[in-house]
């Protein structure tokens, strides 16, 4: 039993996760919105939703039991109501205690999601007491009574209830010299009469109306604590003849005893509901009405075919309210999963279909074949579509970082964001913002000048940073640039020439010179980042981009600004591959990192003693290395003559790969080796053949630090024994020598 | 049909019956399922068997231990696919058409293991598998791997412990470097 009720408890705190995580991306970009500097009635709409968005917060967190973070929510909870309530004007100083107080919201939910213990108290003092500190004014206009808004039947103004107290009095009421009006006086004693409506349908006609008959009833909405019982003493000494109803309405009123649902009522409901007129009377009128667009057509304000665009438009945006539901990221792999293995069957099929002599039969096969292959290819896209969020959700936490190192730099930064909505895989959108990072606070920590210095260069005080992200050609490109001092080429290339990343005579065109600040050594050196003005760790940023199998270029001009630009793959699920051949083996080869396929001359091939062989591209000398060694694959072609070399990049380098051919480029769906068995060397996962058989996906970089592993061992051993043959690689090594 | 029949007499009657019943259903969680290796004959436990599959070509995986044969593509799954008789010592064989795989869970994981054939599915009590095996001289197999020796009947069924054929670290060991951000 315990443990049922623990897994309620988990289960409870993941959707608390969950929706936590939801809740505080809305609350991000609602703070935003107040620092843009809107006019102070929308600044009350968007401190409202920022409030209700707490209020759930602290609900939920207060659920699955983490008080003290509950406790902080409380205190902003009641701040923001103090700004709702007009008594905390919206200041620099106050939206600053917001962006604070959301960014510990948002540490301190993922800090108890991550540890599953309570945040400490210790934390929020700072932000409580700046809270406290704003003055407050004095404001008599509104009702201060109630404190949780949004409540009405929760904990703070729980003691009111609102009644509805429906009052037909028997006709003959008056005869007995008992006034109606003591009746709502002696109610007005125990609550506060929110709301009056008298019905007054029964009155007749002037000729058969009796001075002395009660024609009218009324409906009453009372604020009360009191309990049903003490309101139906009041109508205790009524005759039976009379009907008095008493109803809780506590739910259709919120705190200011406006009731809720009025809103978005139509007038004519109202009307009707109050009894002040019939629904037929509306019928009536509604058709004499002429539609406002109808009505300013008439009066030549506006053509017809705009307003039948506009009124389309409205019909499309209320279409777009979309329920949306959360589904596990694995239910979605599963699925793509099936439809990979539906695509193998229906080739698989298609070949079966020729064997048959019918040729009706067949072409009818065939055709439905094809049709269902379209179908699943339809599905594939549905499904990798429903992995991809809009970008927005890593782009919206920049706003805040650019303000923060405004403030701190004194620096004058505009951040620009365009292309929000594009759509990226989630696995690709959680990898992506590391780097992203890196590069926004680079450009603007290092890139961007401050203010006086642009003013002496002729450019407007206010920097930009341009964030924009956009589809292009099947890849993603995001860009993050800045209107800077941009990179200093020659000191990139001292300090190149210095650490001896590139010999002193070495003569580099720009674009490679600019690649260089994503060598390793180059961008951990200080002096490169206080010259160049490109910060630490580039390397690495480059480094997670093209994990994600996408690259990353540079445009930078003295004094105009830099600009990096990122391609980035739409899914990871899926990679254009080049299988290849070696021995019956078939492997492939991400694209992106296939540089050319060539079939070497005797003349370009090289050895050199202890460092192994050589081929000749275009004069420079690329290792050649041999895949069937590395995965000791049988039977491959071993003269390098006959088979085929294909050249890949690793940091800059070349290396040539001896296959025995190509078989051809081939959208691969990526499967893991490691969910059944565990990572293998230079193996980066697995895919599925048209065959349905499996084949190897290598990881060139894996390839290339195999390669010198068993190099340096090699030369090692060969130093020790001095003998050539001491297994068989050697041979092929010593066959190597003869072929030149 | 005459157990059928029986009329129960008393409630010690009905006890007794329900006993049994209860009985019969938790020994039928000891049921293995029994394969050939060589000249004996081995169990696994029917709980961690995922899937029997006839014998098919499978990728060679580079740089991995001689038992592991290579891995196949089970719908859409990537399953490792070993051969006990290496990692049991015994002679390799070429595999023919009563060769089988049986997919079997260990450690959160499936895996493929080649038999030479598939026999039966038995249900064996807990009560008739001895703990200690007494090993014959035509047994050659590491007693490591061992659960047991099940007796049905004259015969003797060698039970086979999953996860100790397979040891986790065989299964999740990372062997180069992870470099992330």
């Amino acid at each position: 039993m315990a443990k049922n009720e623990n897994d309620f408890q988990e289960r409870l705190k993941k959707i608390f996760f969950e929706e936590a995580q939801d809740l505080i991306n809305v609350l991000d970009k609602n703070i935003i919105v107040i620092d843009r500097g809107v006019d102070q009635k929308k600044i009350i709409e968007v401190v409202n939703d920022i409030f209700n968005i707490v209020h759930s917060l602290k609900a939920s967190t207060g659920s699955v039991g983490f008080i003290k973070l509950s406790k902080f929510l409380h205190e902003l909870e009641s701040f923001l109501l103090e700004i709702r309530k007009n008594r905390i004007d919206v200041t620099d100083n106050v939206i600053s205690i917001l962006f604070d107080s959301s960014c510990l919201v948002k540490d301190g939910v993922n800090y108890v999601s991550s540890s599953d213990q309570d945040v400490e108290e210790f934390e929020f003092n700072q932000v409580v007491l700046s809270m406290n500190n704003i003055p407050k004014k004095e404001n008599n206009n509104q009702n201060t009574k109630g404190t949780g808004i949004g409540t009405t039947s929760g904990s703070s103004d729980c003691n009111f209830k609102y009644w509805q107290i429906v009052m037909i009095l028997a006709s003959d009421l008056l005869k007995t010299g008992t006034d109606p009006i003591m009746y709502f006086s002696e109610l007005s004693e125990i609550g506060e009469i929110v709301n009056v409506s008298c019905n007054a349908d029964a009155i007749p006609s002037l000729e058969n109306f009796i001075f002395d008959e009660l024609y009218l009833s009324w409906e009453i909405i009372l604020k009360s604590k009191k309990s049903m019982n003490d309101i139906q003493n009041i109508f205790l000494f009524m005759e039976d003849k009379s009907k008095i109803n008493i109803n809780d309405v506590s739910s259709r009123y919120n705190d200011q005893g406006v009731e809720k649902l009025l809103a978005d009522k139509r007038l004519g409901d109202i009307l009707i509901e109050r009894g002040k007129i019939n629904p037929d009377d509306i019928d009536q009128v509604a058709n004499k009405q002429e539609r406002l667009g109808e009505l300013l057509v008439k009066e030549k304000v506006v053509a017809k075919e705009e307003v039948t665009k506009a009124i389309e438009d409205q019909a499309a945006s209320k279409k777009q309210v979309t329920t949306t539901i959360r589904v596990d990221i694995t239910k979605l792999d599963e699925l793509v999963n099936l439809i990979g293995e539906l695509v193998i069957t229906s080739s698989q099929l298609k070949n079966l279909i020729q064997k048959i002599d019918n040729k009706d039969l067949r072409r009818g096969l065939n055709m439905k074949c094809e049709e269902s292959a379209r179908i699943t290819s339809n599905l594939q896209d549905k499904v990798m579509n429903s992995r991809m969020v809009p970008i927005d959700t890593i782009f919206s936490q920049f706003y805040r970082m650019i303000r923060d190192i405004s403030i701190k730099q004194e620096k004058n930064i505009r951040l620009v964001i365009t292309g929000q909505e594009t759509e990226l895989d989630k696995n690709i959108i959680e990898k992506i913002n590391n780097p992203l990072k890196h590069l926004v606070r680079n450009c603007a920590d290092h890139g961007i000048e401050f203010p006086s210095v642009r003013e002496s260069k002729g450019k407007n005080k206010e920097a930009l940073i341009h964030l924009k992200a956009y589809h292009l050609e099947g890849n993603i490109y995001i860009e993050v640039s800045d209107d800077g001092k941009g990179m200093d080429k020659d000191a990139i290339l001292n300090k190149a020439k210095e650490t001896g990343a590139i010999s002193n005579d070495e003569i580099l065109d720009d674009d490679s010179i600019y690649e260089l600040i994503f060598l390793p050594g180059l961008s951990t050196a200080k002096e490169i980042t206080d010259i160049s003005g490109r910060g630490v760790g580039m390397d690495i940023v480059k480094k997670a981009i093209n994990e994600l199998r996408g690259d990353i270029r540079i445009r930078t001009e003295k004094n105009k600004g830099t600009t990096f630009i990122i391609r980035l793959p739409l899914t990871l699920a899926i990679i254009e591959g080049l299988l290849f051949k070696v021995g019956k083996q078939i492997l492939a080869l991400p694209l992106i990192s296939v540089d050319e396929i060539f079939q070497p001359l005797k003349e370009q091939l090289n050895t050199i003693e202890g460092r192994g062989e050589f081929v000749s591209v275009n004069g420079k000398a690329c290792s050649i290395i041999r895949l069937h060694h590395l995965l000791s694959i049988d039977n491959a072609i071993t003269d390098p003559v006959e088979a085929k070399m294909l050249n890949v990049l690793v940091n800059n380098k070349k290396y040539s790969l001896l296959i025995d051919d190509i078989i051809g480029q081939q959208q691969l769906v990526l499967k893991s080796l490691e969910q059944n068995y565990k990572k293998v060397d230079g193996v980066s996962g697995t895919t599925i053949l048209g065959s349905g058989e499996v084949g190897l996906i290598i990881d060139p970089t894996e390839i290339i630090e195999m390669y010198k592993a068993k190099g340096l061992f090699k030369s090692k051993l060969s130093k020790l024994n001095n003998i050539e043959n001491y297994n068989d690689r050697n041979v092929n090594y010593v066959y190597g020598k003869k072929a030149i | 049909m005459s157990m059928e029949k029986k009329q129960f007499e008393n409630k010690a009657d009905i006890k007794e019956a329900l006993m049994n019943l209860l009985h019969s259903s938790t020994t039928g969680g000891n049921q293995f399922v029994t394969f050939n290796i060589a000249t004996e004959e081995y169990g696994i436990n029917i709980n961690s068997v995922q899937e029997i599959t006839g014998h098919r070509p499978l990728t060679y995986l580079p740089n991995s231990p001689k038992h592991i044969k290579g891995i196949l593509n089970l719908r859409g799954n990537i399953i490792p696919v070993m051969d006990p008789r290496i990692k049991f010592g015994l002679d390799e064989v070429q595999y023919d058409k009563n060769s089988v795989i049986i997919i079997v869970e260990s450690f959160e994981k499936n895996i493929g293991i080649i038999v030479d054939n598939i026999k039966d599915v038995l249900t064996i009590d807990s009560k008739n598998i001895e703990d200690t095996p007494k090993i014959g001289d035509t047994n050659k197999i590491d007693v490591q791997f061992l659960e047991g020796v099940g007796k049905v009947g004259d015969k003797f069924v060698i039970i086979l412990n999953i996860n100790k054929v397979f040891s986790k670290e065989e299964l999740s060991q990372i062997p180069m470097k992870a470099v992330s951000i």
